[in-house]
């Protein structure tokens, strides 16, 4: 176990009648918010409960802020916020009942940063969850989480179904969260926008397995779209990472995932005229990988 | 770059601590409800001391129809509702495992149970050997009824726990509450129980033990398969 790590998955797999998560590999360390893009059964939340200790893996093991999981669940979750789309509180209860509830499991419980919360989140503590909007329940339900000062939060499609005010609110509390260097948060999202304002560490996972995890920086630097004239006896070089291959005509698209100089070199040295070398918003990045992935294990 | 502590454990602190507090969850949510019907089955009770034969069979019906919902609402809404409207995550998010979670359900689904009923059961006990028409014979007849009624809701909540089915909580306990009327017939109809029934003292005998031992029997081990088979479980979402 690398004692840097808030988060350690080695080789983790389970296995379901329809679907296998198999020998997942995922590392964080604090100070950083790793995003969890993936299509949707992609295993994203099977990931993220199998690192909450609420599901057991079939192999590999599991470290949570230096604790194994699931064994060790109720010591490493003391300093877990979890959240998940599928989560709800209460309905008959209000967010006064469920801040008291918190505060009497959570010693480290801030009511003053509650008191924040509540204000900045534009909520009130007395309404009853039922008349609350999804907007405010997702807020709500993070409240209580944040409020906790926790060391991780793992978040499960947080700003799914959320308006873009409510997305910014959310987002902002979050890049806060990761001022205190000791802390980090590990959240999960087909939303790759989200992704690309709030992670520095990126995770695509697909099909029950990881494609690929970086910092969101190698990301945006390697991947390109290069678009160019090709003669018509134009034969493509061979060249590293290419997700994807387009002609039409004598214009032509090929995207890698490995851009560098050498890359528009040998396009133009086999006859090629380029035309344009685009950047690639993280959601093009990421339909690139699960594309190419997806034809790899067709092939 | 930051080291990781490792999380502290603390001191006198563990997943067992929050049991307590997810029982008293629950009561907060069930305890108007809960106190309504005890007051309809001590109505119930209070009706059984009236000579009137009228009376009687609401008083009966009305027991019976009390003791149901209290297991009933207890199940649904403690352990089904969890599942169905969707806070179980929330509170498994929470520093315990699935067999401190299991617990306190049962803890607060049979503690409540046993409150309301034990108060119903002496109620009537207290009834039944007061001076009026109720023969005090009718005493061991109650409580083997009374236990049926326990020991269907304890294999329910079994079934719901296990199962986390609400059709199979529902099937089960469609069944069981059929079952009571053909255990009436059937037990008040057994010589050792029949011939003293309308006595002027409880007669505890063999017969009337045996049933009670098997009805305990059932409950003790619907709990325990309940704990047994929730602490085999690996994943509760």
């Amino acid at each position: 176990m690398n004692t840097n790590h808030i988060i350690e998955l080695a080789g983790v797999s389970k296995r379901y009648e329809h679907f296998e998560l198999a020998d997942v590999d995922l590392a964080l360390e604090p100070g950083h918010i790793m995003g969890f893009i993936g299509p949707n059964g992609a295993g994203k939340s099977t990931t993220l409960r199998i690192i909450m200790g609420l599901i057991a893996p079939d192999a590999g093991t599991v470290d949570v802020l230096g604790r194994r999981m699931p064994g060790d669940q109720v010591t490493a979750k003391r300093e877990i916020g979890f959240a998940s789309e599928d989560m709800r509180l209460y309905p008959s209860a209000t967010l006064a009942w469920h801040m008291d509830f918190i505060r009497s499991i959570y010693p480290g419980w801030d009511d003053p940063y509650a008191a924040q919360l509540l204000k900045r989140f534009d909520l009130h503590a007395e309404q009853p969850i039922k008349g609350l909007s999804h907007g405010q329940r997702v807020k709500a339900g993070l409240l209580l989480v944040l409020a906790r000062r926790p060391r991780l939060l793992v978040l499960d499609e947080p700003t799914t179904g959320l308006d873009p005010v409510a997305r910014t609110e959310i987002l902002n509390e979050l890049m806060e969260v990761v001022l205190d260097e000791s802390r980090a948060v590990l959240f999960s999202s087909h939303n790759t926008q989200d992704v690309e304002q709030l992670s520095d560490q990126i995770t695509f996972i697909d099909r029950g397995r990881i494609l690929t995890s970086h910092d969101k920086e190698t990301f945006l630097d390697s991947w390109r779209r290069i678009r160019f004239e090709a003669p018509d006896d134009f034969e493509l070089p061979s060249l590293p990472a290419i997700a994807e291959t387009r002609r039409s005509g004598r214009l032509a698209t090929v995207t890698t995932g490995q851009f560098g100089p050498d890359v528009a070199t040998r396009l133009t040295d086999s006859g090629a005229v380029i035309q344009s070398i685009e950047n690639m918003t993280l959601e093009e990045i990421f339909v690139a990988e699960v594309m190419s992935s997806r034809q790899g294990e067709a092939a | 770059m930051n080291s990781v502590t490792r999380t502290a454990a603390a001191p006198g602190v563990s997943g067992y601590d929050l049991v307590w507090p997810l029982v008293r969850k629950d009561w907060s949510f069930v305890k108007g409800p809960m106190l309504a019907y005890l007051a309809t089955g001590l109505l119930a009770v209070g009706l059984l001391a009236v000579e009137n034969r009228f009376a009687l069979i609401v008083g009966v019906s009305l027991l019976i129809s009390a003791i149901v919902i209290i297991g009933v609402h207890f199940i649904f809404g403690t352990v089904i509702n969890e599942r169905s409207k969707q806070t179980l995550p929330f509170i498994m998010s929470l520093p315990i495992t699935y067999g401190h979670y299991s617990l306190a359900k049962l803890v607060s689904c049979l503690g409540g149970f046993t409150i309301a009923w034990g108060l119903i059961v002496l109620t009537l006990l207290a009834v039944i050997g007061a001076d009026n028409h109720l023969p005090p014979g009718l005493a061991p007849y109650a409580v083997m009824v009374l236990l049926e009624l326990f020991a269907a809701f304890a294999v329910t909540l079994a079934v719901a726990m296990v199962f986390e089915s609400e059709v199979w909580t529902i099937v089960t306990m469609t069944v069981l509450n059929v079952g009571i009327s053909i255990f009436m017939n059937v037990v008040g109809s057994l010589q050792g129980v029949a011939a003293h029934i309308e006595g002027p003292v409880p007669v505890w005998n063999g017969t009337v033990l045996g049933i009670i031992t098997a009805e305990l029997v059932v409950i003790l081990g619907a709990v325990a398969a309940a704990l047994l088979l929730q602490l085999r479980k690996s994943d509760f979402l």
